[in-house]
């Protein structure tokens, strides 16, 4: 009887790390699948029919799916040289350079983003602690730190013109900007946020402000923080596109702007494909850092 | 500030005209070197501002010092953003025009437009294809008078729906044409937008009329749009006046600086000035070879697939390239309707129409100084002409005596190369040189 108990206990610790396998590998729904070919197949339908009835527009209004991935994308190597170190290499249509394009102008638009999401985070992170900590500090500049949040972000891009006049340290600072302002009160609030009793423990258990602030506050606020840099972070694909709206020679941004402005749709959509993938694979990663750095939570 | 430097310049010229008769032999003379410089130079994305790749590629600028920042193009930002870059200092110079550049001139430090290279004449009123709209030259053909067929063309826009965009030099032709209708924008349903939005506008039949630039004209005809009334229509009836509207259907493009920047590098700038009169030559003699430099640099810095025969259209027509010697039209001709002071004092004068700027408040002057450059070059290429004569003359008899004049000879060599190339600045202080070692060669 005793071996049939601890040899189901084994049996249960073993479905437990199965399922906990099973838990961490990607899960595909059918119906996920089925509904992005649904999409899918929508799009080509209304592509077709916009194709029959209106033919020299088409490709204005809305390409099919072959012409994004067979016309569109090798188009993108039109963009190859300027500012890759390479020689331009005009009107042309060519896979290879198409993905060198996009491999430059992504691993710049990255760039970007991280820095200045990075940037804004240090920032915003840290004025948020020292205003939750120093109640002078906090009524000294709290107030001017929440009129500045409320400014639209995107109504700074031609200050940010005027005052740097496109200069790549002016986007990051952008970019930093608008996630700092994001992130400071997200710390004030998840600091805040923290049970007193928390601290009490701490107290009666000897410990003075500093080891409370760094062994009860900062793990605590956490998991409140990596969710709002989470949720900073896809905002910071919007706020680095905007970015590349100012005077930028590179960043898919820059061609998802130069396509627009003479029109070319379907290279528009390559764009923002890349631009939901990499926001995709990015989500990803921040899921895991998340869970790595709360791994102490039940 | 810069009305006194250019004042010092001619002065300077005037005198090395008077003292040039005779050479003083003394001391070994000096060699002129051109100093090397650099100069962060933005061009917008569009054929008529892109010229300068040429230069570049031919190594035209480093062959006078300058050295094109951030190398190896330049920049390329958006001409809506050319008043920021050229304020905040992140362009020593900026192709655009100077019409494009008058409505911020009241918040943005003083500059000057200091050489042109075209002239714009592309803009068109765009219509939907299918809609029976006619245009200016179908009212002509159907009997009607070039105004009548004007104002018939653009009445055909009334109560319907306008995309247009904002930015300013584009206002003086679609005023132009609302009141050769004896129209306002009262009269039709305004959208206004980026021009790329405004041609999209077009395609979804969001919009019934349309004006844009060149890329956009290009893009719509190709697709079938018509053109019903056209820069050019209206501009070959302009008279030799400010005071005439038809003016404002068209520009000079060129390219401009801050008052400071010129200052600090006036013999740069005429330096850069000589680079465009060079590109100009050259795209007018050497067309086809200029198109491969020019639309390949084009299409990869704007994404665009512009063909060379569709350059071609812009070259010769839309977009025109002038030549040094074919401006003289432009700054020396009065009785020419495409003078630039005519010109610019239309769109100036549009302005103060609009009350944006008091009647005088601007003057031509206070935007440009491309004639004022336009006439050093004159006077310097007589001047480089004369020092050539003299030391070619000297030269002569230097070989006749049998004399060697070898540092004479090489100086004269490089003066004639610049010569050719329009830097006459260069070409007359190493003309001078050449002259004067001549002398000191002979006297050795």
């Amino acid at each position: 009887m005793a071996d049939n108990a601890s040899s189901c206990a084994e049996r249960d610790r073993e479905r437990a790390q199965v399922a906990a396998i099973a838990s961490k590998r990607l899960r595909i729904h059918p119906l996920q699948i089925a509904g992005i070919l649904t999409f899918l197949l929508a799009w080509e339908l209304a592509a077709h029919y916009v194709l029959a009835t209106n033919p020299a527009r088409a490709d204005t209004i809305l390409p099919t799916i072959e012409s994004v991935l067979f016309k569109s994308l090798p188009e993108l190597a039109t963009f190859y040289g300027i500012g890759m170190g390479d020689k331009y290499a005009g009107a042309t249509a060519d896979f290879g350079k198409a993905f060198l394009v996009i491999a430059y102008h992504s691993g710049v638009t990255i760039g970007r983003l991280l820095s200045g999401t990075l940037l804004g985070a240090v920032l915003g992170i840290g004025v948020g602690l020292a205003l939750s900590i120093n109640r002078h500090l906090r009524a000294l500049l709290e107030p001017v730190v929440l009129m500045v949040r409320t400014i639209p972000i995107l109504a700074l891009i031609p200050l940010f013109i005027a005052w740097f006049g496109g200069r790549e340290y002016g986007n990051i600072l952008y970019i930093a900007f608008a996630v700092f302002s994001m992130l400071v009160i997200n710390t004030i609030v998840a600091v805040h946020n923290v049970p007193p009793i928390y601290r009490q423990l701490a107290v009666t258990l000897g410990a003075n402000n500093w080891q409370i602030f760094r062994t009860v506050t900062l793990p605590a606020i956490v998991p409140e923080l990596v969710g709002g840099i989470r949720v900073v972070l896809g905002l910071s694909w919007a706020i680095t596109l905007a970015a590349e709206y100012l005077v930028v020679e590179s960043g898919i941004g820059r061609i998802l702007m130069l396509s627009e402005r003479f029109i070319f749709m379907g290279r528009m959509i390559v764009v923002v494909l890349l631009f939901m993938l990499y926001s995709m694979v990015l989500n990803a990663l921040i899921l895991r850092l998340t869970r790595y750095l709360t791994r102490w939570m039940p | 500030m810069l009305r006194i430097r250019t004042l010092s310049v001619a002065i300077v010229v005037i005198s090395a005209l008077l003292v040039s008769a005779v050479p003083v032999a003394a001391a070994e003379p000096e060699t002129p070197t051109i100093p090397e410089v650099q100069v962060v130079f933005c061009h917008s994305p569009y054929l008529d501002h892109t010229e300068g790749i040429i230069g570049i590629e031919k190594g035209w600028f480093k062959e006078v010092g300058i050295t094109i920042m951030p190398e190896p193009y330049g920049k390329i930002p958006a001409t809506e953003n050319s008043v920021q870059m050229l304020a905040s200092g992140a362009c020593d110079i900026f192709s655009a025009s100077a019409q494009f550049m008058l409505p911020s001139k009241a918040n943005v430090p003083e500059f000057k437009w200091f050489v042109h290279g075209d002239m714009f004449q592309g803009y068109a009123l765009m219509a939907q294809p299918d809609a029976g709209y006619k245009s200016v030259d179908e009212f002509i053909q159907e009997g009607k008078s070039p105004d009548e067929a004007i104002a018939l063309a653009v009445q055909q826009m009334k109560g319907k729906r306008f995309a247009y965009p904002s930015e300013a030099a584009i206002k003086g032709f679609i005023n132009l044409i609302l009141e050769k209708a004896g129209m306002t924008l009262d009269d039709v349903e305004n959208i206004v937008a980026e021009d790329a939005k405004t041609w999209a506008m077009m395609i979804a039949k969001q919009a019934d009329f349309e004006v844009g630039g060149v890329p956009a004209r290009l893009t719509l005809q190709t697709k079938g749009f018509k053109p019903i009334i056209t820069s050019l229509d209206l501009a070959k009836y302009a008279q030799p006046s400010a005071d005439s509207k038809e003016l404002r259907a068209v520009f000079h493009d060129g390219w401009g600086a801050l008052d400071k920047w010129i200052f600090n590098n006036y013999d740069t700038m005429l330096r850069m000035s000589s680079v465009l009169f060079r590109i100009t030559k050259f795209q007018n003699t050497n067309r086809d070879e200029a198109l491969k430099i020019h639309v390949p640099f084009l299409n990869s810095a704007a994404g665009t697939d512009i063909s060379l025969e569709t350059a071609v259209v812009v070259y010769e027509s839309l977009d025109p390239f002038v030549t040094f010697e074919d401006q003289a039209a432009w700054y020396l001709d009065d009785q020419n309707p495409l003078n630039y002071k005519y010109v610019l004092g239309s769109a100036i004068k549009m302005w103060e129409e609009q009350g944006l700027f008091q009647p005088g408040e601007v003057t031509i002057e206070d935007v440009a100084i491309a004639e004022t450059v336009y006439r050093q070059f004159v006077a310097l290429k007589g001047l480089s002409e004369t020092y050539m004569g003299n030391a070619q003359q000297l030269i002569k008899q230097a070989d006749k005596a049998g004399k060697a004049v070898p540092k004479a000879k090489e100086l004269l060599t490089k003066a004639k190369a610049l010569y050719d190339a329009y830097d006459f600045l260069d070409a007359y202080r190493f003309g001078k040189a050449a002259m004067e070692w001549a002398q000191y060669e002979v006297e050795q």
